[in-house]
């Protein structure tokens, strides 16, 4: 069936929800019948309206309608002209709903506090599982903004070795491209980060490479200009034009249109904009924010970036390089084709080039994946799922916290008011009128709270925004409040209206008639079951609470032991320039020449202790493992390679980290690209495959007949991946032996001061005044990113938890001084007959420390099953931490019994003569 | 048949049915409707309605089970029985009965 004529996933689901089981199907097929035909009819558009409206409405006519059968109104007699009455059916429908609403807002204007507290609560309940969806809506659920996102394929070269989908050549894209018929196009993209530079200055932007047909495949229409075309395509290095992203041109050209047919400087080089994408279009890459395009072509002028494979292959550039692989593609399928026909022709294809190009095609194969399932990269994917899902878990937990406290007021205002019912019911009010006046208040609240819900939305994305990951790439959030985020956030509302106003509505609506009118203003809400239920949504709530709290101290606990780490060096006054000098066309050995000046500068600075380089920082994002081959450990060539992660350093690399030698030595002016091969590794690496001792032994890289180095010191273990790792056998290459055009300057500094820190940055620039900063930080930095996944976690589960938290203490002291209020004469008796104060305080704390008790044993139960998700974002802590569980319990306990106290110490100070006088 | 038994929208039900034939469903009843009437009809009020003809008897109900035939969901089709039948000729005639005699005044107002 086609995609576009289903109704929307979210919305039909909403629906199978609220509908009763009997006929729910054939109910579900028949509206998503109707809504094909109107989607043919008037445009999807204003089928998903119509299908909108029926989601709310078909629920309610059920309910009104099942109600409306049982009505036995046996006093209808009693009275001639009935308060509120039955009004015909049909005709004056709409009347009776706006005079039910004027009814609802009149009534509930008589109880403003109940009111603010249940728009309050549905507000934070609604407000922060809307926020989540929205991020979750952001990154996992939003199509890609282009023409029919539902009919793209990703396609990706796959090699067993790897394990991982990869990017495609051009050249196969090429071949994909001249022989595919299932799809009916294909194009390809990859990110890019360049210099520009405009009146002696240079900054970094980041953008994406694109085949010809990409605008035209993805139904992308120019703001202004034109954009990228096929003819801007064709030869390698001989298309120098770029398109700007929107945001890019608005901000920093000032949106100025004669910007188009003027030059931009790019890796020095001019490229002549053409156009002007729209701005609802930034890029392919979810949360990655281009800031222009290049065609594709010129993708030896400026490196590409993201995945990244290279094998040998014929071809001067990478553009005409088959073994070279970057781009990630894009198919559409052609009318009737389905994935599956897809892979299967992409198999043909990819074994076809296998043949003709073994080389760099010998071993590949194809994978295609719908691009709805795609998000980032699909091994990405596998980790944000969970994420999200784990996050969307946190907050529904306070969704249904906030719900039982509006269950437990909407049961008390019931109670309250079963007499008014009651004499409603006497005057001949039909019951389902009343449920509908009932059900109508419960939907100006929740439409209320919806409201309230989208504004936290706003400010709360306001906050997220600015608590962006420490990163230069320009990430764009992107959080957009749509349609899609509103309708869950008033669907959210609408149904925790519902169910948590209507229920208890109903059971109000149940009320026992005389009882209630004999029973005066005190109705009949001694009821024991009434009691019951209020103390079973305390447990809840408790039991909630401490699943959040438990959770929250984990991440404290492991914020805590992670800023404690060893890192097997001292991040603090440790700065960290990353130099691209391939950005501005530096030849290698101008490179070597930049990198010891720069070093030797920096170096005889007073205030700088040591100056290294190195190709990565500890902790940083990036990782390059290396296959290693050791005689005697391997014994045949296929044999497997011992995989380690490596890193380039140069011999100032240690002093400026301030990692000790153990044995041997360090690098240093010997080891020349001529000389001796020679490496260094880490303790852990000495340990695990050289346990005789690593120094003057040696391993091949490549296969045993590969190049040999020999190993010349052991230096400590520092964190190489995540802080909270063992100790990672690390090796290093010698900086001197290697040239490299890019890398990061470490400086250890003796005093870190503002001022020193402008003095190594101007040091810098005065060797190469357009010298670009890829990454301009320092170690606690490249820290607080690598903590920032935690951090963040850590920040979610304390909100959550002191919401929590704050809910429970309301909803228990709501309990209690409910309790104490329907018990005071109960309460009077005993003082009267000689009971102490302390004895009262003791009666009342009972009952509500031990709703408390129960409802901490079943979250601590919880707790501990559902810790071990967090496991894997813990550093330092185990899942069952004993202290995290120990704070979570006493900071419940002290709320708890703080909420608890209040109400019983008001129970102390009756007045017994007062209290067995009333009524 | 008591009074009151036939709503308006029901009565315009059994009428769609019977236009449409035995065997019908929610969704043709709901088009008829619109194309007949010019107004819309919602599903879940039609679905609603047709409980209620069926509990008075003036319809009969089953679940379409032959799946896979034409798509593979279920529908709940549903037919006149000869009560709803009776009922309807029953309103006709007195309806006819009322008409009697007045028709020319409406186009005399028109």
């Amino acid at each position: 069936m086609n995609a576009r004529l289903a109704p929307p996933r979210l919305l039909a689901g909403i629906l199978r929800l609220a509908l009763p089981r009997r006929d729910r199907d054939v109910l579900l097929a028949d509206i998503a019948e109707l809504f094909r035909y109107r989607a043919r009819r008037d445009g999807r558009v204003r089928a998903i309206a119509w299908y909108a409206r029926h989601v709310l409405v078909t629920p309610v006519r059920l309910l009104l309608a099942r109600h409306s059968n049982r009505v036995v109104l046996p006093l209808k007699q009693l009275s001639g002209r009935p308060y509120l009455p039955n009004p015909p059916r049909d005709a004056f429908m709409m009347e009776t709903i706006w005079q039910d609403m004027r009814f609802a807002v009149r009534t509930l204007g008589r109880s403003p506090m109940y009111v603010a507290v249940v728009v309050l609560t549905l507000t934070i309940g609604v407000g922060i599982n809307a926020t989540i969806f929205m991020m979750v809506n952001a990154l996992l659920l939003r199509p890609l903004p282009v023409l029919a996102p539902e009919e793209l394929v990703e396609i990706y070269s796959f090699n067993a070795e790897f394990d991982v989908p990869i990017t495609s050549s051009y050249p196969d894209y090429l071949s994909i491209s001249e022989s595919a018929t299932t799809i009916s196009g294909v194009a390809g993209h990859s990110m890019l980060a360049a210099s520009m530079t405009s009146n002696g200055r240079a900054e970094l932007v980041y953008g994406e490479f694109i085949t010809g047909n990409f605008f035209e495949l993805l139904g992308i229409t120019p703001q202004m200009g034109r954009l990228i075309g096929a003819d801007d395509d064709r030869v390698p290095g001989g298309h120098s034009v770029v398109v700007l992203g929107h945001g890019f041109w608005r901000d920093r050209f000032a949106g100025d249109a004669s910007i188009i047919g003027e030059a931009l400087i790019l890796n020095g080089r001019p490229y002549t904009v053409i156009g002007i994408a729209p701005p609802e279009f930034n890029g392919l890459v979810h949360v990655f924010d281009a800031q222009l395009w290049l065609p594709a072509t010129m993708a030896e002028e400026i490196d590409p970036f993201g995945i990244l494979s290279f094998q040998p292959s014929p071809g001067e550039t990478r553009p005409e390089q088959r073994g070279s692989r970057w781009m990630m593609l894009k198919g559409r399928l052609a009318e009737g084709m389905s994935v599956a026909q897809v892979q299967a022709e992409m198999d043909a294809i990819f074994a076809r080039l296998a043949v003709e190009y073994p080389d760099s095609n010998e071993g590949w194969g194809a994978h295609v994946l719908p691009a709805a399932s795609v998000r980032v990269h699909p091994m990405a994917d596998g980790y944000l799922a969970p994420v999200a899902a784990l996050l969307l878990g946190m907050v529904g937990l306070v969704l249904v916290s906030a719900c039982t406290n509006i269950a437990a007021m909407t049961l008390s205002r019931a109670s309250a008011r079963s007499r008014e019912i009651a004499v409603r019911f006497a005057l001949g009010a039909g019951k389902a009128r009343l449920v509908r006046q009932l059900l109508t208040e419960s939907l100006v609240l929740a439409f209320l709270g919806g409201i309230g819900g989208v504004g936290l939305t706003f400010w709360l994305r306001g906050l997220l925004l600015s608590f962006r990951p420490p990163s230069a790439i320009p990430m764009s959030w992107n959080l957009p409040v749509d349609g899609r985020v509103i309708a869950f956030t008033f669907a959210l509302a609408v149904a925790a209206g519902l169910v948590f106003g209507l229920a208890p509505a109903l059971r109000g609506s149940r009320t026992d008639l005389v009882a209630a009118l004999k029973d005066g203003a005190r109705g009949s809400e001694g009821s024991g079951r009434k009691h019951g239920l209020r103390g079973a949504l305390v447990v809840v709530q408790v039991a909630v609470c401490i699943v959040l709290l438990v959770g929250a101290a984990l991440m404290v606990r492991s914020v805590q032991s992670a800023t404690k780490v060893d890192l097997g060096f001292d991040p603090n006054g440790l700065l960290a320039y990353t130099i691209d000098l391939d950005l501005l066309d530096y030849s290698s050995e101008d490179a070597d020449q930049f990198f010891d000046v720069a070093a030797a500068r920096i170096g005889a600075l007073p205030g700088v202790r040591a100056v290294g380089r190195t190709s990565r920082m500890p902790l940083s994002l990036g990782l390059n493992q290396n296959g290693i081959y050791i005689e005697g450990r391997q014994v045949a060539s296929n044999d497997p390679a011992i995989a380690v992660d490596t890193t380039t350093v140069d011999g100032g690399y240690f002093d400026a980290l301030g990692v000790p030698l153990l044995r041997g030595r360090t690098f240093g002016a010997q080891d020349t690209p001529e000389s001796l091969a020679v490496a260094m590794v880490s303790m852990a690496l000495a340990e695990r495959d050289f346990p005789g001792g690593a120094v003057g032994q040696s391993f091949h890289t490549g296969g045993l007949d590969g190049p040999t180095y020999e190993i010349i010191g052991v230096v400590a273990d520092t964190k190489v991946r995540t802080v909270g790792e063992e100790p990672i056998p690390y090796l290093y290459f010698a900086d001197e032996q290697n040239s490299r055009s890019n890398g990061t300057i470490a400086v250890r500094l003796d005093h870190d001061t503002p001022q020193l820190r402008a003095t190594v940055r101007q040091e810098l620039l005065a060797i190469e005044p357009e010298l670009v900063f890829t990454n301009d930080s320092d170690m606690l930095g490249i820290l607080a990113m690598a903590l920032f996944p935690v951090r963040f976690g850590a920040a979610m589960l304390i909100s959550a938890g002191v919401i929590a938290l704050l809910l429970v203490s309301v909803g228990l002291y709501g309990v209690i001084a409910y309790s104490v209020a329907r018990r005071s004469k109960e309460i009077g008796v005993r003082m009267a007959l000689g009971a102490a104060s302390t004895d009262v305080v003791q009666l009342v704390l009972r009952r509500g420390l031990g709703l408390v008790a129960i409802g901490a044993a079943v979250g601590g139960v919880a707790s501990a099953l559902l810790s071990r998700a967090l496991a894997s974002v813990l550093y330092g802590v185990g899942a069952l931490d004993p202290l995290a569980f120990a704070a979570a319990f006493l900071l419940l306990l002290l709320v708890s019994g703080l909420a608890n106290w209040l109400p019983a110490r008001r129970a102390a100070r009756l007045d017994p003569v007062q209290a067995l006088r009333a009524d | 048949m008591g009074r009151d038994v036939l709503g308006g929208f029901e009565h315009q039900i059994l009428l769609s049915i019977l236009r449409l034939g035995d065997d019908t469903y929610t969704v043709p009843i709901v088009l008829e409707l619109e194309a007949q009437t010019g107004r819309e009809a919602a599903p879940a009020a039609v679905y609603i309605a047709l409980r209620r003809l069926e509990k008075k008897g003036l319809v009969a109900s089953r679940l379409d089970d032959a799946a896979g035939a034409r798509g593979s969901r279920t529908r709940r089709l549903v037919s006149i029985t000869p009560d709803g039948i009776d009922t309807l000729s029953e309103s006709r005639k007195a309806l006819v009965t009322l008409w009697d005699g007045v028709e020319e005044r409406l186009d005399g107002a028109k």
